[in-house]
C-alpha cells in the first residue's frame, strides 16, 4: 500500500511539473495574443481615468472621433468630415454611416453629446473644453450624424487636443444613463473598438473578443478591421525581472512595458525582436528661481554647460535615452528642430569661465565661492524608478567637476513633486509625459501655474504671451510661430535645462507579425497595435 | 471557551483601530494622492475640486472619524485612483493571499517537522548536519531573491513551470501548477527556522522521563517518537506559527509582486504608491483581522494538542 501511495505522489509530481497540453496551447496561441502589463490600469473608463496604462488598453474598446496619423495631422476615425466656422467657434462634425456599437446600437449623433456631456462633466483631462474655459457651451444633433460643437471662445487646438484623444472615447448615450458610474471601465465597458471587452481579473487579466462588425479602422492602417487575433489577454506583471523572465520563456507575446535593463538581456535572446522608438517623455533639470545664486544668467547658462547628456543617456538609461534639446521631445505634437541650434552644448571649460565670470571662485576643496558663501545645493529627484535616481546621481557628479557642491536626495514621485511644490528644493530632475507641445509646455512654465506645476518659479510675461497665443490664435501659422518662439526662450533661459529623453520600448516573440507597419507609425498608436499585428 | 474566543473577538476592536489610526495618519504625512493621481497637466481648481469630493480638504482627524463611521458599518469607502468600492476592491483578492500563505505554511511545516524531528535524533551525525546547513542556506535568502532564483531556474530555463499570475483554483491542472512557484518561495525559508526549532523542542522532549518510560515499556522507536515526544514538542512549535502568521502575511506583499499573484499583497503596494488611503486602510483592517483570526486558531490549537490546557 505504502509503495502505491508513493507511486501516486510521484505521478501528481511529474504532472504538475508537465507544461501545458500542448495541442489546447498551440491552438490558443494561433487566435491569442497576450500582451504584458507593467502596470495595471486603474479603471478603463475614457472619461475617468488619467492613467498610461488604462488609455492604452482602453483604446481598443472606445475610440474618439478622430485620430492622427505619423504626421500628427488629425484623420477621421468615427467621423466622415467636419468642418470649422471662420471664427472657429463652431464645428461641424458628421458621422461615418455604419457605426455600430458591441452591444449591436447604431452610433449616433446623440451619443457623441452625452459622451462630450460626460467628459467636460467628469474628466479631470477636459479643462480646455469646459464651458468656463470658453469649451463647449453647446452642441446640436440635427440628425443622427451630425453633431455642431459651439464653443464659448476660438478653440482652434480642439481637435487635436480633445476630439482625437482617447479620453472622448464615445460610449452609448443609453450605457452611460443605465450603468452606475463606479462600474463604467471597470465591470462593463462598451465602445465601437477593434475589441470587446469581456473580463477583468483584478491583479491578474483583463480578457478582450475581436468585435467581428468592425470595418472603420483608421485609414494609415493597412487593416481596417476586423482585426487579426480573435482573441486578446493583458496580463498584469508589475515586476520588471518577472516581465523580463516572462517575455524570454515566451509566455508573454508582445511588451511595451521593458525596462532598460531588461532590454538588454532580451537583445540577446534569439527569439525576441526588440523595437525601440522615440516617446514623449522627457527629462529635465529645473533650478528653484527663489535662490540667489540662480538669478545670475551667467550661473544658469555655466550650470547648463556643465550637463553631458550623452554621458546621462548612457548611464542612467543604458543608453535607451537620447539626448534632448528642448522641454519637449521630437515625438511631440508641436517640436520645433531648430531649438537644438539654441541649445547649451556640454563645454566644462566655457561652464568655468561663465562661473568666473559671475563672480564665483574655487575654494581650497575645489567649491566655488562668492562674498563667502560656498555654493551648495540640493537636488530632489524620484526614487522610485533606477533611471531617474541614477541621472540626479550622475547630474551630481558632473555639477561637482564644475565646483557645485550637490546633495542628492530621492523621493517617491508624489512626495517628490510635494517638495517641488512647497519650494524646498535648490535643483530639480524631474520628468514628463505629454504628447501635445502647448498645453505640456503651458503647465510647465507659465506663471499661472507657479507652484503647481512650474516647479522653477519664473514668471516671464513674454514667455505668457506667447504660450496663450500659441493655444488659442485662430491662425495656424501664428500659433506654431509662438510655440516655437517659446521652445527658444525657455532653452536660452537655462531656469531648466533639458536632459534625455526617453525611448519607448517593444519586445516581441518573433511569432508576432506585423511588427514593421507599427514601426512605420512613430508612436506605436493602439489602432496599429489591436490591427495590424498577426501571427506569423 | 465562547466567552475566550469572544474576548479574542473583542480585543480585535482596539488592534483595528489602532492600525488604522496610525496607517492613516501616516499615509497622510506623505502627501497629496490627488495630485499624484491627475499628474501635473490638470489645472489646481479642478485637482481642488476632487479634494473637495473625496473630503481630503477636511483636517485629518475628521476624514478619519468619518471613514471610521462608515467602516463599523460595513462601508470600507470608495477608491481614490480606481473609483469602486474598497470591499469590492478587496473581495476577490483575499482568497488569493488566502491561499498562498496557508499553502506555504503547509509547505512550511511537511519540510520542517520531518527535518527537524530526523535532526534531533540523530543528533550530531551526517543528516543533523545537513539539515543544519540547509536551514542555514533557506533562511539567509531573501524571499525576492528566492522568487526571482525559481523563476529564471523552473520558468525560463527548465521551462517546466508558469512564471506568474495564478491560472486558476488549485482544482484544475494549471492552476496547480502557477502555485507551486510562489508557494514555495513564501513557505521554505521560514521552514529553515522551524526546523531548527522543532530539532531543540525535540531534544529537549526527548530527554523527558516519560519518553524514557515509554521506551522501557517496549513501544516501537517510532510511537515513541511520534505519540510521545512531537506531541509535546509541539506546543512551542504552535507558538511559533502564531507568531509567524504576521510574517506570512507581510511576506505575502513580496511574493504577490514578485508573481503577478493578484492577492491583497499587491493591491496594498499598489495603492500605498498611489495613496490610496481607503484601500490601504481597508486592506490593513482585512489584514488586521486575518493575523487576529489565525492566532486564535492557533491559541485554539493549544488545547486540541495538550488535553491539560483549558480556556475558562
Amino acid at each position: 500500500m505504502r509503495w502505491q501511495i508513493a507511486l501516486l505522489v510521484l505521478v501528481g509530481m511529474i504532472a504538475l511539473l508537465m507544461p501545458g497540453m500542448p495541442q489546447f496551447a498551440g491552438a490558443q496561441a494561433a487566435t491569442t495574443l497576450i500582451q504584458g502589463l507593467g502596470e495595471e490600469p486603474d479603471n478603463l473608463d475614457p472619461q475617468r481615468t488619467t492613467r498610461f496604462h488604462s488609455l492604452v488598453v482602453l483604446s481598443y474598446v472606445a475610440e474618439p472621433l478622430f485620430t492622427l496619423d505619423k504626421n500628427y495631422k488629425v484623420v477621421p476615425l468615427l467621423a466622415q468630415s467636419h468642418e470649422w466656422s471662420a471664427d472657429r467657434k463652431t464645428l461641424k462634425v458628421t458621422l461615418k454611416p455604419e457605426l455600430f456599437f458591441h452591444n449591436g446600437a447604431p452610433v449616433t449623433s446623440a451619443d457623441v453629446k452625452a459622451t462630450f456631456e460626460r467628459y467636460i462633466t467628469v474628466s479631470p483631462l477636459s479643462s480646455y473644453m469646459r464651458p468656463r474655459t470658453g469649451g463647449i457651451v453647446g452642441m446640436d444633433t440635427p440628425d443622427a450624424r451630425t453633431i455642431i460643437f459651439r464653443f464659448g471662445q476660438p478653440k482652434p487646438l480642439a481637435m487635436i487636443s480633445d476630439l482625437s484623444d482617447a479620453h472622448t472615447g464615445i460610449l452609448p448615450a443609453s450605457f452611460i444613463a443605465s450603468t452606475p458610474s463606479a462600474d463604467i471601465g471597470i465591470r462593463a465597458l462598451i465602445g465601437t473598438g477593434p475589441y470587446i471587452f469581456k473580463e477583468w481579473v483584478p491583479g491578474d487579466r483583463i480578457v478582450m473578443e475581436r468585435f467581428d462588425r468592425y470595418r472603420w479602422g483608421p485609414a494609415f492602417s493597412p487593416n481596417r478591421g476586423p482585426a487579426s487575433f480573435q482573441r486578446l489577454v493583458f496580463r498584469v506583471v508589475p515586476e520588471d525581472a518577472t516581465m523580463t523572465a516572462e517575455v524570454a520563456a515566451g509566455n508573454v507575446d508582445l511588451t511595451f512595458d521593458v525596462t532598460p535593463s531588461g532590454l538588454q538581456q532580451l537583445r540577446a535572446n534569439p527569439n525576441v525582436t526588440v523595437m525601440q522608438a522615440p516617446s514623449f517623455s522627457v527629462q529635465y533639470l529645473v533650478l528653484n528661481m527663489e535662490r540667489w545664486f540662480f538669478q545670475s544668467t551667467k550661473v544658469r547658462q555655466a550650470i547648463a554647460h556643465s550637463i553631458d547628456k550623452e554621458a546621462i543617456a548612457r548611464a542612467a538609461w543604458l543608453g535607451v535615452g537620447r539626448p534632448l534639446e528642448g522641454l519637449i521631445s521630437e515625438a511631440t505634437i508641436g517640436f520645433w528642430p531648430p531649438v537644438r541650434g539654441y541649445a547649451y552644448k556640454y563645454d566644462v571649460e566655457r561652464a568655468k569661465q561663465l562661473f568666473a565670470e559671475a563672480g564665483w571662485r574655487a575654494g581650497p576643496d575645489g567649491i566655488l565661492r562668492r562674498d563667502g558663501e560656498r555654493f551648495e545645493v540640493t537636488l530632489v529627484t524620484f526614487s522610485n524608478v533606477d533611471q531617474w535616481r541614477r541621472a540626479g546621481i550622475v547630474v551630481q557628479s558632473q555639477l561637482r567637476q564644475v565646483g557645485i557642491d550637490v546633495k542628492v536626495e530621492t523621493a517617491e514621485v508624489g512626495a517628490a513633486y510635494d517638495r517641488a511644490r512647497a519650494g524646498t528644493f535648490d535643483v530639480g530632475v524631474f520628468r514628463n509625459t505629454w504628447w501635445l507641445g502647448q498645453p505640456y509646455l503651458n503647465f510647465l512654465t507659465h506663471s499661472t501655474n507657479i507652484p503647481v506645476s512650474n516647479f522653477s518659479r519664473w514668471a516671464n510675461p513674454e514667455l505668457d504671451k506667447l504660450l496663450e497665443t500659441a493655444g488659442s490664435a485662430v491662425d495656424d501659422d501664428e500659433r506654431d510661430q509662438a510655440l516655437n518662439r517659446v521652445q527658444r526662450i525657455i532653452v536660452e533661459s537655462a531656469v531648466w535645462v533639458p536632459l534625455v529623453s526617453n525611448t519607448s520600448l517593444l519586445a516581441a516573440k518573433k511569432s508576432v507579425g506585423g511588427l514593421e507597419v507599427l514601426a512605420s507609425h512613430p508612436w506605436w498608436p493602439p489602432h496599429l497595435r489591436a490591427l495590424a499585428l498577426t501571427r506569423k | 471557551m465562547t466567552r475566550y474566543v469572544l474576548h479574542r473577538l473583542l480585543a480585535l476592536i482596539p488592534v483595528a483601530i489602532g492600525v488604522t489610526l496610525v496607517v492613516f495618519s501616516l499615509l497622510h504625512l506623505t502627501g497629496d494622492p490627488v495630485r499624484l493621481l491627475f499628474g501635473l497637466n490638470v489645472p489646481e481648481d479642478i485637482v481642488q475640486q476632487r479634494r473637495e469630493e473625496l473630503g481630503l480638504d477636511r483636517p485629518v482627524a475628521v476624514q478619519y472619524l468619518r471613514w471610521l463611521g462608515r467602516a463599523v458599518r460595513g462601508d470600507l469607502g470608495m477608491s481614490i485612483t480606481t473609483g469602486d468600492h474598497v470591499v469590492a476592491m478587496i473581495r476577490p483578492r483575499v482568497g488569493a493571499t488566502l491561499e498562498l500563505t496557508i499553502l506555504a505554511l503547509l509547505v512550511t511545516l511537511a519540510v520542517s517537522l520531518p527535518a527537524g524531528v530526523l535532526s534531533a535524533i540523530r543528533r550530531n551525525t551526517a543528516v543533523d548536519n545537513v539539515s543544519r546547513v540547509a536551514a542555514l542556506f533557506w533562511v539567509s535568502m531573501p524571499t525576492f531573491w528566492l522568487g526571482l532564483l525559481f523563476i529564471m531556474v523552473f520558468g525560463v530555463w527548465l521551462g517546466v513551470l508558469p512564471i506568474s499570475g495564478r491560472a486558476g483554483g488549485l482544482w484544475t491542472l494549471e492552476g496547480l501548477r502557477s502555485h507551486v512557484l510562489p508557494v514555495l518561495t513564501l513557505g521554505l525559508p521560514p521552514a529553515a527556522l522551524f526546523t531548527r526549532f522543532t530539532r531543540s523542542s525535540m531534544l529537549e522532549v526527548i530527554g523527558e522521563e516519560y519518553i524514557r518510560t515509554a521506551r522501557s515499556k517496549g513501544l516501537a522507536e517510532r510511537a515513541v517518537v511520534i505519540r510521545h515526544a512531537l506531541r509535546n514538542a509541539l506546543i512551542p512549535i504552535i507558538t511559533l506559527i502564531g507568531l509567524r502568521l504576521p510574517w506570512l502575511f507581510g511576506g505575502a506583499v513580496i511574493t504577490e509582486t514578485v508573481f503577478a499573484w493578484p492577492g491583497m499583497g499587491r493591491l496594498l503596494v499598489d495603492a500605498v504608491l498611489k495613496r490610496d488611503y481607503p484601500v490601504v486602510q481597508g486592506i490593513v483592517v482585512a489584514m488586521a483581522l486575518l493575523v487576529v483570526g489565525s492566532s486564535l486558531l492557533v491559541d485554539l490549537l493549544y488545547a486540541v494538542v495538550d488535553p491539560r490546557i483549558r480556556y475558562e
